[in-house]
């Protein structure tokens, strides 16, 4: 009996908002899909392999941001660099974040870093991404960090509630996990998390009907992967090779 | 049904003890994992217990070496076609120490057949 395989790499996302501490609780996989490797702070920009972006929520006299985030924000809005307003989306560089045991902190525009760092208000949201597959976003190359299920083992897709946005472009994500046979074979399952574009779970689950019906059997196919460089392999419901998902993160949560 | 070799014994007499040399049939493969920058492992259900697995962890190349970045995915695909195999014989052989075959991105020392 022939089974098609599909393979999912693995792309930590993780969003929150952590208030006026400017501190995320310890990243996990199970709620991020990454653990990021330790990094002091003042590090050059690009020195760790995650991004971190704030999305400014509350206005007027909350956050504070520094003097060096220029005119335009992320996503092309015109801003005024230490006059924080909403929707604005900034990254915030190596230079003004830490991470300690999965734990992200910003630096303190108003004590710590002037010109890099953000004092955040309390509902202002941070974003953090990885940006490619390195031993710096954990696990890499080891378990939950890629794997190829038969899809005979699928056990079904549920829709997660998750009302949260895209840092790219304010657009609404949705969260759906797929459910395979467990890998340790007993009676639990693994997990296969996909934070999305909006809506688009319906097409999710004719993804997996065309991908278990497909007669590929010559190889894994791959639905999402981001490789050491930072490119990323996508698998629409029509088998293009586009994100038509929207997918901007991919994980696996094990059985113990 | 067919179904799925590994033996990682090279020598004759050490191939009938434990967690050396075993066939699934390939319904019992559960998944196809990433395990180490040179392994790789195949999750199967046990042997001899149907609430536990076993595993055959396949050795390959360092995926950390810029000429092998992708050779951990390259096998998996190898895994997939072989457990899909068209084999008159109905048995895909993912690694066989004893008679010097692996599968092309494999390697033929360092294996593991985990039994249950």
């Amino acid at each position: 009996m022939k089974q098609t395989y599909v393979y999912f790499g693995k792309r930590g996302y993780y969003q929150i908002a952590p208030g006026e501490d400017e501190t995320t609780p310890a990243l996990t996989n199970a709620t991020a899909g990454m653990v990021p490797a330790n990094q002091l702070v003042d590090q050059a920009d690009g020195t760790h392999d995650i991004q971190v972006f704030i999305q400014t929520v509350t206005d007027g006299g909350s956050g504070v941001r520094g003097t060096g985030f220029g005119t335009v924000d992320y996503n092309g809005k015109t801003i005024v660099s230490a006059d924080p307003a909403v929707g604005d989306v900034v990254r915030i560089i190596d230079t003004a974040f830490t991470v300690n045991a999965g734990t992200i902190m910003i630096e303190d525009a108003a004590s710590d870093d002037t010109t890099n760092g953000y004092t955040m208000a309390a509902d202002d949201i941070l974003h953090v991404h990885q940006m490619k597959a390195s031993a710096k976003c954990p696990p890499f190359e080891v378990r939950s960090g890629g794997a190829a299920y038969p899809m005979g083992n699928f056990l079904g897709a549920q829709p997660v509630a998750y009302n949260r946005v895209n840092y790219k472009g304010l657009t609404a994500l949705d969260v759906t996990d797929l459910y395979f046979k467990s890998t340790i074979g007993d009676n639990t399952a693994d997990v296969v998390r996909l934070v999305h574009a909006d809506g688009k779970y319906p097409d999710i689950c004719k993804l997996m009907e065309r991908l278990n019906n497909c007669g590929i059997y010559d190889r894994a196919i791959t639905v999402y992967d981001l490789d050491s460089t930072g490119k990323e392999t996508f698998l629409s419901p029509t088998f293009g090779d586009d994100n038509e998902l929207g997918i901007i993160g991919c994980w696996h949560v094990p059985s113990a | 049904m067919k179904y799925i070799f590994a033996n990682s014994k090279s020598t004759l007499g050490d191939v009938g003890a434990a967690d050396a040399c075993a066939a699934w049939p390939v319904s019992a493969v559960l998944a196809i994992e990433k395990l180490s920058t040179t392994t790789l492992e195949v999750h199967l259900q046990a042997l001899d217990n149907t609430g536990d697995a076993g595993h055959i962890t396949l050795a390959h190349a360092d995926t950390t070496a810029g000429t092998t970045l992708n050779c951990s995915r390259a096998l998996i695909d190898e895994v997939v076609a072989a457990i899909n195999n068209d084999n008159r014989s109905g048995v895909g052989v993912l690694v066989d120490a004893l008679n010097g075959v692996s599968l092309r991105n494999g390697v033929l020392t360092s294996n593991v057949v985990d039994e249950a």
